[in-house]
């Protein structure tokens, strides 16, 4: 089987991070995301990871995310999965962490909302997610995969990113993602890692006490703290990332992120084999967001179609990138439905 | 590029999802790409149950594909995504639960009472209150003896240890058989004998 294996997205979040070497994790169960709680308590104690030293399901999902923000603030690497309703509660604690500064890990794996919604897949939280879905006017990093390979390997670069900012990064899954089965390539098993904690709070143990808190009563500290913060925000940009495909020549570029990019990939070779030219760009971090290498392919003339599973959200980004310059439009499906390759190839027809 | 689409539809309890499982694991062992995706919701005995399978010898873009190659209909209401096959597609009917004709008149069909075959094995002393549950690995044997592929005994054996780990590996003798006898009950109709199958 040449070294593959077969994992669901969900379990191969819990393998990334077990190899990204996890030490803490906070759960409360909420489908579609189980699976990664499920992963992790079944490995709780395997030698192939001694550093993953804590597995506790808390009481509710305040919990979860607050003993996620105290681990977090020893140095160790803690990280919380759920889904929508539960991201929603978590926000309180994300907030925080934000504000004093504290690294950790969160999974949404997005499910039909608002409220209770259902469980099919939606990607309706995008604007809770990159506008800092709590308080305060923060930013978090947000990394949106759209294959188990990259469900296995992002808690990595999640956590590499969260301790070079000190600040949380959250994963933006899908209900479809993370139950969506791949055959894969494991990772290599990561040993310790070399991150920064001179921060954390240890006790008197280097000799020196600190103190993470979020709360600066003088207005003029807790202006320098928000322009200290908002400083991190301007140097994140530099960690954009994204994917292109077919874009040079193409008269339509679809853009989207997550499980739509992948039927957006199919879309774009079977239309290019019945001669519509049509590209495909993909955002990998939705923030910061890829502005300025959308708006030189809006410069270019090309039409943008995003294609998005909710009622307009990314279409507000690549509107401000595109800025007038070119024709944008989303074309959508809600509550568990997916768009397929002829819905997309037809509204490209109709845009041309 | 090679790729094949498979749909299985059930109901709650038929295995279909374990079924998309077999199928996944099933290619991921013979070098190729593989992409399940299940239908989700909450799963009840009795629900509608789906499930989408993708094998592929390069890298796969969707996993979800417009036309499917085969589909694996296990009751009456899954004869519903007979439309979505491709010309020439093929359809694998569960005979024992499926009393509905096929209106398409450009599929390949095999029908085959899964169920029943499964139901008779209760007499075989496997570790199993009911027999009926087999019905899926019925149904797996008679997909692979449909595709033309051979029954490697390990293999199929390997497929079942990977869905069915800890406590459940004791059905896995029982589902060997019944794969066997699904792919024995289709391989005999086409003229395949099934001692150059490579099965003891």
């Amino acid at each position: 089987m040449n070294g593959r294996v077969l994992l669901k997205g969900n379990e191969a979040i819990a393998y990334g991070a077990l190899e990204a070497g996890l030490n803490a994790y906070f759960a409360y169960p909420i489908t579609p995301s189980t699976e990664t709680p499920e992963t992790l308590a079944k490995e709780f104690g395997n030698s192939k990871y001694p550093d993953f030293k804590v597995f506790l399901q808390a009481a509710s999902e305040l919990e979860a995310i607050n003993m996620t923000l105290g681990a977090a603030s020893t140095g160790d690497l803690a990280m919380t999965a759920t889904s929508s309703p539960g991201f929603s509660l978590k926000q309180e604690g994300i907030s925080y962490a934000v504000g004093m500064e504290v690294p950790f890990v969160i999974v949404d794996v997005n499910r039909g909302g608002p409220g209770l919604g259902n469980l099919g897949v939606e990607q309706s939280d995008y604007l809770q997610a990159t506008r800092g879905g709590g308080h305060g006017g923060y930013k978090l990093i947000v990394l949106a995969p759209n294959s188990v390979q990259e469900m296995l390997s992002f808690p990595k670069l999640a956590f590499d990113l969260a301790f070079k900012y000190r600040n949380p990064v959250l994963i933006l899954s899908d209900a479809f993602l993370g139950q969506l089965k791949e055959d894969i390539a494991p990772n290599q098993s990561a040993n310790g890692h070399n991150y920064d904690i001179s921060w954390a709070t240890l006790g008197m143990k280097n000799g020196q006490r600190h103190v993470l808190n979020s709360l600066h009563l003088e207005s003029d500290s807790q202006e320098k703290h928000e322009r200290h913060l908002y400083q991190k925000y301007v140097q994140m940009r530099n960690e954009v990332r994204f994917e292109k495909m077919d874009t040079d020549d193409a008269d339509i570029v679809l853009v989207s992120y997550g499980i739509t990019s992948r039927i957006c990939k199919s879309a774009v070779k079977t239309g290019r084999e019945n001669g519509l030219r049509i590209g495909l760009f993909r955002p990998i971090t939705l923030n910061p967001f890829p502005y300025s290498q959308l708006s030189i392919l809006a410069n270019q003339g090309k039409k943008l179609l995003v294609v998005e599973l909710n009622t307009g959200e990314m279409v507000e980004d690549v509107m401000l990138a595109a800025n007038g310059t070119t024709r944008v439009e989303q074309m959508n499906r809600l509550g568990g439905n997916v768009p397929t390759v002829a819905d997309i190839l037809a509204k490209c027809k109709e845009m041309i | 590029m090679t790729s094949r689409s498979y749909l299985i539809v059930g109901h709650g309890g038929q295995g279909v999802l374990d079924l998309g499982n077999f199928l996944s694991y099933d290619a991921m062992l013979h070098g190729e790409r593989t992409a399940y995706t299940p239908s989700y919701g909450p799963e009840t005995r009795g629900g509608k149950v789906r499930c989408y399978v993708v094998t592929s010898d390069e890298e796969i873009d969707s996993p979800i594909v417009d036309e499917i190659d085969v589909l694996v209909a296990m009751n009456n209401p899954s004869m519903d995504f007979e439309k979505v096959v491709k010309p020439k597609g093929l359809l694998l009917m569960n005979q024992s639960l499926i009393d509905r004709v096929p209106t398409r008149r450009d599929l390949q069909v095999i029908g085959i009472p899964a169920t029943d075959i499964a139901d008779k094995m209760k007499d075989q002393g496997f570790a199993l209150s009911d027999t009926r549950v087999l019905q899926n690995s019925v149904a797996y044997g008679a997909t692979l003896a449909t595709l033309g592929k051979p029954f490697d005994k390990e293999e199929v054996r390997a497929v079942l240890e990977h869905v069915y780990q800890g406590s459940k590996s004791r059905f896995i003798p029982a589902n060997l058989e019944a794969a066997r006898a699904g792919y024995e009950f289709v391989a005999e109709r086409q003229g395949l004998k099934f001692a150059e199958c490579g099965c003891d």
